[in-house]
């Protein structure tokens, strides 16, 4: 494959996967460890427990939006509750385009940490 | 309830009716052990959050809502201040220097003025259609609240600020500006099917 070959699949290959920013694929995770509780309250607990990552409630929120417009997340409306003033939650679950979002990242971190042992480094 | 109802009320502005729903719902959930306080700073930060995440998606059509709107508030304000004149109300120009020594009347009647002309911009833009799922008012709104911010650290960085400018600046602009708006633009929306308050499932 020439230079310029290779250039052009790359190019097309990323269009077709959109890339994960840190928060999204936090995000993401959060939402396939709470299984069917997640909600916005939830993913920022879990968020928050796990991480240690005080979150706002609007980045989580535009995070939601923006995983759900490429297809990583897909919600469906739950029952109205009163401790919640009669209003309705919105739970999230990962989506198999999701799923493979989080694998492709995780890969490209395990393949940047190739080799670095900065991890075997910091525990010595 | 009725914490849920303004809560859904502010986000019905700046998002999409089914997903204010179930913001405000969260939102109000964690307010039960962080309080009252903490539901205030959540709601003008998921505000202003969605507001700007609408805004990336539609950078244009939000500039042209914001256009708009300057032009609708522009023409009833002129058109009100006229009539205020020619009924002797009030003068035609007003020398922005001495505006804090009008009379105690007249600055009620044109603080009346800003908030009419406010108001009714609210309700004739909050019928159109809605900008990225946010209320046609908000870049307006935006606009004003930026202007209040940037004109009062300019006013305090230049080091001649007034009780006046100062006032007007911190609780003139949500006031008399703001808050008429929101309020038509909220009113116009529950009067418009595809923008109303109420859960759409």
């Amino acid at each position: 494959m020439s230079p310029k070959q290779r250039f052009a699949y790359n190019v097309g290959h990323m269009s077709r996967t959109a890339n994960l920013g840190e928060f999204e694929q936090i995000v993401l995770l959060a939402i396939m460890r709470l299984g069917d509780d997640a909600y916005g309250v939830t993913i920022r607990e879990e968020i928050q427990k796990r991480t240690g990552r005080s979150t706002a409630p609007g980045a989580l929120y535009t995070t939601l939006d923006r995983l759900e417009q490429k297809g990583f997340v897909v919600s469906r409306l739950g029952e109205p509750t009163p401790e919640r003033g009669g209003r309705a939650k919105r739970y999230y679950s990962v989506s198999a385009q999701g799923v493979d979002a989080v694998e492709r990242a995780q890969r490209s971190f395990q393949s940047l940490l190739e080799g670095l042992h900065i991890l075997r480094k910091k525990h010595a | 309830m009725h914490k849920a109802l303004i809560a859904q009320g502010i986000l019905s502005l700046s998002s999409p009716p089914d997903r204010a729903e179930t913001m405000a719902g969260d939102l109000v959930e964690e307010a039960r052990t962080r309080g009252g306080l903490w539901l205030a700073g959540a709601l003008v930060g998921v505000s202003a959050a969605m507001f700007f995440h609408a805004f990336g998606a539609a950078r244009a059509r939000t500039l042209a809502r914001l256009g708009l709107g300057l032009a609708v508030w522009f023409a009833v304000y002129v058109a009100t201040r006229v009539v205020g004149a020619l009924l002797g109300l009030q003068p035609l120009v007003i020398d922005a220097r001495s505006v804090a020594e009008l009379p105690l009347g007249t600055l009620l009647y044109l603080g009346g003025l800003l908030m009419l002309s406010n108001f009714v911009t609210g309700l004739v833009l909050g019928r159109g259609s809605a900008v990225g799922g946010m209320n046609p008012v908000m870049p307006l709104a935006m606009f004003w609240a930026s202007t209040a911010v940037i004109a009062l650290c300019a006013d305090v960085s230049s080091g001649t600020s007034t009780w006046f400018c100062t006032l007007l600046y911190v609780g003139g602009l949500p006031t008399l500006y703001i808050a008429p708006l929101l309020l038509g633009g909220m009113l116009a929306a529950r009067t418009t099917p595809s923008f109303g308050l109420g859960a759409s499932r």
